[in-house]
């Protein structure tokens, strides 16, 4: 199996082949990781979309200095940063919890594993909304971290790298991320036992 | 977990993600182990990441590798259409729109009265893609034209009227002599009285450089078209008369002018003498009296009973000195000298 800069070389020297395993190979990591980024299947298709047209677009630009999928990410990241500016004033509809065009919720777009009996799996999935909800009021510098590892597994390094910042810094945001999360899910689920439970 | 530091509290976080190295990680295990606060906090955490990972993955929908496609052939055929456009050597850098202005530019100026749909901003644009001057320094151009057109108009005017205005002065020559008396207010006149050939001069005249003229001799005519009356002319006339003789005719007219003029005698009284033959011819028969005229450009000498009777019946009146055979009619029109109707010369 080829590797991702072997691919992005031969799809470099014109063979669009190469280009096309790429996506596959890429195309759900980023799909899901702007679908956390934004909790709408369509944006995130759209913006998965743009990182691949930027690949395609400047495919001379790529150097195998690092990991492919830092450079992948990087693109993303940037992406997303294009998308947050371009969204500045209208994003603070943008919430899991407002109302959208067809009159549901984000949240009810969330595609949460029902496969358990609706005793047994209504607790974890109400624990799996309050941190969709969570995660979105998470601050972007921090979102951005706890998502890239959660999702594509990164580590701290190539955060660092992916991002741009020390590797400390990546360190305290994911720290206070978790933090965050840990506490917004503890207080929407007042009177929940175990670890849940209010300090 | 308020009671760790936070060195610790990170750690914890790092410890759930595997981010700690061999040592970090014993050192927190150990702590671990002692630190109840902290156990009961890990596991807050790592039910935050269970949590996560329930949230399922989504797989792109059926469009999503078609509109990829799409976006990418949009994207070369742009990149594509950008590099046609560009001109090699244009200094100016070609931006999507400029084909379509060039080409309404090229439309546009071939027929000048074809309004153009571009804006300004758009015809100056397809103007600097051309590289043809802008409307403004082509307007600055015809009109710095037209001002040096319109110096060289009225230097060609001036130049033209002090070359001719003698001429024109001449081709109004009968305007000027009909009115001499009444429009030229400094026009004066003496009685005096002819001793025989000479008549005194009036301190006011100074008729040292004037020349006697036959001017009616000199003139084509029948004799009853002239004028009784002996003219004298300055040098400057005489000189203006040779000017002016463009014409075969005024040519003659000058030779003859020149030919009977003789120049100003004044003898030892300090009187003029005046030629017999003119005494005979323009005031011989009406008596010793005649009247000096100061004009502007000459001095007439008449015999004082016909210029008395010009006054009175103006022009059309037409002066019979009795008995004079030679006597000259005054004209009705023509040349110079016969005072207006309405003319009362500045006695």
């Amino acid at each position: 199996m080829k590797t991702d800069p072997d691919l992005m070389r031969e799809f470099r020297d014109g063979d669009e082949t190469a280009f096309d395993k790429l996506v596959k190979r890429h195309q759900v990591g980023l799909l899901n990781f702007f679908f956390r980024l934004v909790w709408d299947h369509s944006l995130a298709e759209d913006l998965t979309q743009e990182v691949f047209l930027r690949l395609f677009t400047h495919k001379n630009d790529y150097e195998p200095r690092a990991k492919f999928t830092t450079y992948l990410y990087h693109i993303g990241r940037n992406c997303w940063i294009d998308y947050l500016r371009r969204t500045k004033s209208e994003r603070h509809n943008l919430s899991l919890d407002a109302k959208n065009e067809g009159g549901g919720t984000l949240m009810e777009m969330l595609p949460l594993k029902n496969t358990e009996a609706p005793q047994a799996s209504g607790r974890k999935d109400e624990l799996a909304d309050a941190l969709g909800v969570a995660i979105d009021e998470l601050p972007e510098e921090h979102k951005i971290i706890f998502v890239l590892s959660e999702v594509q597994g990164m580590k701290y390094v190539e955060i660092s790298e992916t991002l741009g910042i020390p590797v400390g810094t990546v360190k305290s945001r994911m720290f206070h991320a978790v933090r965050r999360l840990k506490d917004t899910l503890s207080r929407s689920m007042k009177g929940a036992t175990g670890p849940w439970k209010q300090q | 977990m308020a009671a760790c530091e936070n060195k610790t509290q990170e750690d914890l976080v790092a410890f759930l993600q595997h981010e700690l190295n061999t040592d970090e990680e014993s050192v927190f295990t150990c702590h671990i182990e002692t630190c109840s606060q902290c156990r009961e906090e890990l596991e807050s955490c790592r039910t935050v990441f269970k949590t996560f990972k329930k949230i399922p993955l989504i797989e792109p929908s059926a469009a999503f590798r078609k509109n990829l496609e799409h976006r990418i052939s949009e994207a070369v055929a742009h990149t594509k259409r950008s590099h046609v456009q560009k001109r090699p050597g244009s200094t100016t850098e070609w931006q999507p729109g400029h084909a379509a202005i060039a080409r309404e530019a090229t439309r546009s100026s071939g027929k000048a009265s074809r309004v153009t749909p571009l804006g300004k901003r758009a015809r100056s644009t397809a103007r600097a893609i051309q590289n043809k001057p802008s409307k403004t320094s082509r307007f600055v151009w015809v009109r710095y034209g037209a001002l040096a057109a319109a110096m060289v108009l009225f230097g060609l005017t001036l130049s033209s009227y002090f070359l001719f205005r003698d001429t024109l002065v001449a081709s109004n020559g009968n305007q000027v002599g009909r009115d001499r008396f009444t429009e030229r207010r400094n026009a004066l006149t003496w009685d005096k009285i002819l001793d025989e050939d000479s008549v005194s001069v009036p301190d006011q005249l100074n008729m040292a450089q004037m020349y006697i003229v036959d001017l009616e001799e000199s003139r084509p005519g029948t004799s009853e078209q002239r004028e009784p009356c002996v003219t004298a002319l300055t040098e400057q006339d005489l000189e203006r008369e040779r000017r002016l003789a463009l014409t075969p005719e005024k040519e003659e007219h000058f030779r003859r002018l020149i030919e009977n003029s003789m120049k100003i005698q004044v003898n030892s009284e300090g009187r003029l003498v005046l030629p017999t033959h003119l005494i005979k011819r323009m005031l011989g028969g009406v008596g010793n009296r005649v009247t000096i005229v100061r004009l502007d450009d000459r001095i007439e000498i008449w015999p004082t009973s016909v210029f008395e009777d010009y006054i009175k019946a103006g022009p059309q009146a037409a002066p019979t000195p009795d008995p004079a055979p030679k006597q000259k009619t005054p004209p009705e029109s023509g040349r110079s000298s016969v005072p207006s109707e309405q003319g009362q010369p500045a006695v």
